[in-house]
């Protein structure tokens, strides 16, 4: 099934941006054992000097789609202030200050092109393979943030593909990302009545649909935790999940505790991980652990 | 004076429902689904011709040596026939029955299998390859017996109630078998549905490494399976580094389960082993995690056509007890008498009642069953399956059982065809958006 | 008293962890695990007496399937420490993962604060003793055997178990599908207490005890061929 990981420093403000990257990589290097599918992970509170960092990949034959790309986001008036691509993988700072929703359907839609993220200071990074295969190919551990999320997946029901990797972006809601442990068992049903309210889906994969439903409550007016209290009740089946927005992070856990989760924290920083071996790669063995609770969740604000 | 009777509110469905309105909750038997199902009988073998080299019956050898789990175990299991003796629990049958099974899989270079009420003594001694069931209830559960088989295998569902446990009835156990168990006696005893220490892939993955660290590596580790979600289940039980995996149908045989789980749940034999084959070439573990069928297993013509369609070997259950007696009018037995129907239809292994011995823990019962007769019966009837299962290979012109392939096959039905994936006779057509 | 030999596991793969045990039991040593970093599927299947301490946390499966052997674990553990233990005792300083003592049938199980969900399921014989509090479903499916919890518990404690005995001192969340609280004698709590003393547990709560109210046993009606014929 998957393994999940997160961490936030608290005194960022004061000390800088901190390795957010390298951490969570290691992390995700000791949890191999749980999926080695793909690995993938979101860095918040990255500096972002435009409005949007969007990060996508293109696939397919469409050889003239980061052409189209360039044409399709000057024609709604967004003005590219970086861009790189490499081994189908991409990432671009955009200026742009109409609603965001049109500025994802107009990538998106480009035959071949796939958006991983938008956000406004955070970027998900995924591919098939393990957390090394992925710092070798992306540099993750030289990014610098205030929060993380990451995740090893060993697929359930779904495919196997960067697009049925986690994290699952909430589209086009801008940094909020999910990534999951366990399997929802309504996410069929789910999936359609949010389809039938407007919201787009890029995968058939059921952890997708807990990004989305927590960003839509977001959205209505709920805060991030109450959101998370709210898919308690909402979600059926297994799961500990993970949450990363602009400012924090948050978990939850189902009903039957049937996943794992343990947690520590020092004067710098908390981590979370689904084993204690990943926590123990970024401390040391002499800091307490905490195990949450059946339906327990929590949020953390930088 | 004919009478036309529903088809849906048949004699069957009106019983049913009487007895329901009396009993307050789900019904209860043994045996074997009641469904009509797309099975084995729906596809036929096409023999050689002028196109390929017949092989002579008698004389022209036949290989039917079966390699078991041979992925990462020091020793994997060598069977002399693809046919070994389904896990069936100490409890729900006899010990005379348990050790007949035992010593017929012994007899015929085979192996048999424990159960969900862990490892009878007898039953150790008797079968020279004992396979030893990690069940979601560990009843009986032993380190020390772990060490002494000569495989594992974790038990996730079996196919006649997949997603539920096992269910021995109160009047089976009695003070031995409670003890065993670590259960009060009498009591009607349901197992759990989950194990208690993973709840997972994720977990299955460190559990199946805690299993191998515990008997050195040495054994293959095998994962069963109830057929349902048959391509999810194969791929995560093969990540999660099953050696060999067990495929169990829908209509595979079960000493008391509810009736609604027999008739309405779990796949057929034909589509499991499909399924099942085309998810590990998918993996790239085609070949190399041995797949293993059981479900419906009756003559040597199964055993060909589950091979053919990919599986490596199969397990026989119910067709084993047959073969030890089971709805056989023997001396001393009244069927009609004591079980309240005609030997050849009984089905009522969950009540105790076994008129032959061999589901039944009562004395006066198991008496009936002399394990060496019975043993040598299961080992004719194996023996059977075998010479039945290499005459059609020889057939076909094949010298090893195992190069029985999809495309020696035709289906009899338009439902075969697109189930098992091979040509309807007459057409070269395969039906099925596949 | 043996020889103390260290087995450092930083330098070691699991499977060369479990091979050294055998040796330095073989050779009747003691033995002392150092930076253990959490690893799985360590110290298991041992069938003879021996001392083995860990100096940090394991993972999990760890300290199961055994028959003997005497355990101490200065840290944390994941999931199902103990699973199946036959005879023999473990004692671990701070928290358990989920599923401590997963189908024991024998032995002595300490944890020396809180234990995670499960604790006890499926239990078959022998004690768990935990210092501090346990999680949902602490002793399911338990069939024989004494759970001792001095702290708190979680939801549904006991459900469903057939035989055996659950102490807990602090509060109960919720009992179980057929879990009874019933009276407990004087001489029952010191009996218990005892057992704390004997784990090094200082402590003597005023337990509660639960066991199974047996309802669950039988199915309340039978059809004509299922009945008994005796």
């Amino acid at each position: 099934m998957c393994g999940v990981i997160g961490v936030i420093y608290k005194n960022t403000e004061a000390t800088g941006l901190a390795s957010v990257g390298s951490d969570l990589i290691k992390m995700l290097e000791s949890l191999e054992h749980r999926g080695r599918d793909s690995t993938g992970i979101t860095i918040g509170g990255v500096e972002n000097k435009s409005d949007y960092i969007v990060r996508f990949r293109i696939e397919g034959q469409n050889s003239n789609a980061l052409e189209m790309l360039s044409k399709g986001i000057s024609s709604i008036g967004a003005v590219i202030e970086y861009s790189g691509f490499a081994n189908g993988f991409g990432k671009i700072c955009v200026n742009y200050e109409a609603d965001v929703g049109k500025l994802a359907n107009t990538i998106a839609d480009i035959d071949g092109v796939e958006v991983d993220s938008i956000g406004t200071n955070s970027e998900i990074v995924k591919d098939v393979g393990d957390a090394t295969q992925l710092n070798n190919r992306h540099l993750i551990g030289e990014i610098k943030g205030t929060h993380g999320i990451g995740h090893v997946r060993m697929a359930t029901e779904s495919k196997i593909d960067v697009n049925h990797s986690h994290p699952f972006w909430a589209y086009p809601f801008p940094d909020i990302s999910v990534v999951h442990n366990g399997q929802l068992t309504n996410y069929h049903s789910l999936r359609r009545k949010y389809q039938d309210m407007g919201h787009k889906f890029q995968t058939g994969n059921d952890s997708e649909i807990i990004s989305v439903f927590l960003a839509e409550r977001i959205e209505s007016g709920l805060s991030l935790d109450e959101a998370i209290q709210e898919s308690l009740e909402v979600l059926d089946g297994t799961f500990t999940y993970l949450v990363s927005t602009n400012d924090g992070i948050g978990y939850a856990k189902d009903s039957w505790s049937a996943k794992p989760l343990v947690i520590m924290e020092t004067t710098d920083r908390v981590a979370v991980a689904s084993e204690e071996t990943a926590l123990l790669s970024v401390f040391q063995d002499e800091i307490d652990r905490f195990e949450p609770q059946e339906k327990e969740c929590m949020t953390w604000l930088v | 004076m004919v009478n036309r009777t529903s088809q849906i509110f048949s004699p069957w469905v009106v019983e049913d429902i009487h007895a329901k309105s009396d009993l307050g909750r789900y019904r209860i038997r043994g045996f074997s689904s009641f469904q009509k199902v797309t099975h084995f009988d729906d596809l036929t073998f096409l023999s050689t011709g002028l196109t390929r080299y017949p092989l002579e019956g008698y004389k022209e050898k036949c290989n039917t040596r079966t390699i078991i789990g041979g992925l990462n175990a020091e020793n994997p299991l060598i069977l002399d026939t693809p046919i070994y003796i389904t896990g069936m629990s100490y409890g729900s049958l006899s010990a005379n029955a348990k050790t007949a099974l035992g010593k017929a899989a012994s007899m015929v270079g085979t192996a048999s299998c424990t159960g969900d009420g862990g490892m009878h003594p007898a039953e150790r001694k008797a079968s020279d390859k004992l396979i030893y069931q990690v069940l979601p209830s560990r009843y009986g559960f032993n380190p020390h017996h772990l060490k002494q088989a000569q495989a594992i295998e974790i038990v996730v569902g079996q196919g006649a109630k997949p997603g539920t446990g096992g269910m021995l009835m109160g009047v089976k156990v009695m003070d031995h078998i409670a003890d065993m168990r670590d259960l009060p006696s009498g009591i009607d005893q349901r197992s759990p549905a989950r194990h208690p220490d993973w709840l997972g892939p994720d977990d299955l993955a460190m559990k199946i490494e805690q299993l191998r660290e515990a008997t050195d590596w040495k054994v293959p580790i095998h994962v069963k399976l109830g057929a349902c979600r048959v391509s999810d289940d194969v791929k995560l039980a093969a990540k999660a580094g099953a050696d060999a995996i067990v495929i169990d149908s829908m209509v595979a045989g079960t000493g008391a389960s509810s009736e609604i789980l027999l008739d309405h749940s779990g796949i057929p034999t034909v589509p499991a082993i499909v399924l099942a084959r085309e998810a590990l070439r998918e993996i790239k573990l085609d070949g190399k995690v041995t797949l293993i069928a059981s479900g419906g297993i009756r003559n040597g013509g199964d055993v060909a056509k589950a091979l053919a369609l990919g599986a490596d070997a199969v397990a026989i259950g119910i067709s084993a007890l047959i073969a030890l007696n089971c709805n056989r009018e023997i001396p001393g037995s009244n069927f009609v008498e004591e079980i309240g129907l005609p030997a050849g239809e009984c089905n009522r292994c969950h009540t105790g009642k076994c008129p032959v011995g061999i589901a039944t823990q009562d004395e006066n019962l198991t008496s009936r069953l002399d394990p060496d007769e019975g043993a040598e019966r299961v080992a004719n009837f194996i023996n059977a399956m075998t010479m039945e299962m290499a005459l059609l290979a020889r057939s076909i012109g094949k010298s090893n059982v195992h190069s029985l392939e999809p495309e020696d096959l035709a289906a009899l039905t338009i439902e075969a065809s697109v189930m098992a994936r091979v040509p309807l006779v007459g057409t070269n057509k395969v039906f099925g958006d596949n | 008293m043996h020889d103390l030999v260290s087995i450092d596991a930083s330098k070691l793969s699991t499977r060369q962890i479990n091979v050294r045990l055998t040796e330095l039991i073989g050779a009747r040593k003691d033995i002392e695990i150092i930076n253990p970093k959490a690893r799985h599927n360590i110290i298991v299947g041992i069938l003879d007496k021996c001392n083995i301490t860990v100096r940090g946390s394991l993972g999990y499966y760890c300290a199961s399937l055994l028959d003997g052997p005497s355990i101490v674990v200065e840290g944390n553990s994941g999931w199902a420490l103990g699973e199946n233990l036959m005879s023999g005792n473990i004692a671990i300083s701070k928290d358990t993962g989920a599923s401590v003592g997963a189908s024991m049938r024998g032995g002595n199980i300490c944890v020396g604060r809180n234990a995670g969900a499960r604790a006890g399921i499926s239990m078959k014989g022998g004690s768990l003793v935990i210092g501090g509090d346990s999680g949902f479903l602490t002793g399911f499916m338990m069939q024989k055997g004494q759970i001792i919890v001095c702290g708190d518990v979680g939801d549904a404690v006991g459900d469903s178990m057939y035989e055996g005995e659950i102490y807990v001192g602090g509060d109960i969340a919720s009992l179980g599908n057929d879990a009874v609280i019933v009276d407990i004698t004087k001489k029952e709590l010191i009996s218990v207490w005892n057992k704390l003393e004997e784990n090094g547990i200082d402590k003597q709560p005023e337990f509660k005890k639960i066991v199974s109210g047996k309802k669950l046993y039988h199915f309340d009606k039978l059809e004509r061929l299922e009945k008994s014929s005796v």
